[in-house]
């Protein structure tokens, strides 16, 4: 009996063991349950971040804009949201793998949220691990 | 009198404005390291990262977030960004240099040396880089592969990892510029 539980404890403990393993060892980081800390539209972002360097980066954010552009640069599936008629910044969001059939249908003028993670900005702001929370 | 007058208005006349001076711009460019060890290959790319070359000046700068990086695991980000790079206190990594007897007017390919500063880490190290430029209709492809020293960046590897991760980095690049206006 002793020995049955001891057997029992050890796969027990191997799985919690090999979940943790996975999830520190995870390649892609699913944004889809987490919430956005905020929302913001295309150009506020692109203009808070001009403006201030306290930003958190590393948190979720939603973003509504008007597509730009799609492109598959380097590989990557990658949506640029435009800001303001006057900027000449963009929202580059580098979209996660899940989301190619959704981006199949979006063009160019069409308003969409996306939520990912924010990097930061250099010309444009960086996003990455997007997707598609809603497109009109 | 009339003469000076003739040679002032002749002069106003052909007057024209500075040229601009023409820049592209690329926004998407991609950066990618590798470290090959008998213990370990680690890779990561970053596919956001932004260039811009003074085609007249022939300088190029090159900006990048080092927490854009994508890994193979997510452990090895966390090791990259929060106990060697530290990205929180040093956010972006920049180069800055010049593309030496680089000729705009050559269509097609013309392989050249970029000589510039490497800042990461908030540690600046001078680097010549064998670059290929090809030029197809005012846009611009610009790539190579460098090696550089963990060592020159003042980067911390505990002894325990030491093993892990190569004294020398292979670092490729690949840039696609388009035309901007400033």
């Amino acid at each position: 009996m002793i020995r049955h539980f001891s057997f029992l404890y050890r796969i027990v403990f191997g799985c919690f063991a090999l979940f943790v393993i996975s999830c520190k060892y995870a390649t892609n980081q699913d944004i889809s349950a987490i919430a956005p800390k905020m929302s913001y539209d295309a150009g506020n972002l692109i203009a808070t971040l001009q403006t201030t360097k306290e930003y958190d980066s590393e948190t979720v954010i939603a973003v509504t804009g008007i597509v730009h552009e799609v492109n598959t640069i380097n590989n990557r599936v990658t949506i640029l949201l435009k800001g303001n008629d006057e900027q000449e910044n963009y929202i580059i969001c580098d979209m996660d793998s899940n989301q190619t059939h959704k981006i199949k249908t979006i063009q160019k003028g069409d308003s969409l949220v996306i939520k990912g993670l924010l990097k930061g900005m250099l010309k444009d702001v960086i996003m990455l691990n997007c997707i598609i929370v809603k497109s009109e | 009198m009339i003469r000076i007058l003739v040679i002032f208005l002749l002069m106003v006349t052909n007057a024209k404005p500075p040229k601009a001076t023409e820049k592209v711009i690329a926004r998407q460019g991609k950066v990618s390291f590798f470290s090959y060890t008998s213990v370990e290959d680690i890779k990561a790319e970053n596919n956001q990262v932004l260039s811009v070359i003074d085609i007249d000046k022939k300088e190029i700068a090159v900006r990048m977030l080092m927490n854009a990086f994508i890994f193979e695991k997510a452990l090895m980000r966390e090791h990259f960004n929060e106990s060697y790079l530290e990205s929180d206190i040093y956010p972006k990594a920049i180069f800055e240099g010049e593309i030496v007897d680089f000729d705009p007017t050559i269509d097609g390919e013309q392989t050249r040396i970029v000589k510039g500063v490497f800042t990461m880490h908030g540690k600046s190290k001078a680097l010549e880089i064998k670059t290929k430029i090809v030029k197809q209709d005012n846009n611009y492809m610009v790539s190579g592969v460098f090696e550089t020293f963990v060592k020159d960046y003042d980067i911390n590897i505990p002894p325990l990892l030491a093993g892990n991760i190569a004294k020398s980095i292979s670092v490729e690049f690949r840039f696609e510029y388009q035309p901007y206006e400033d």
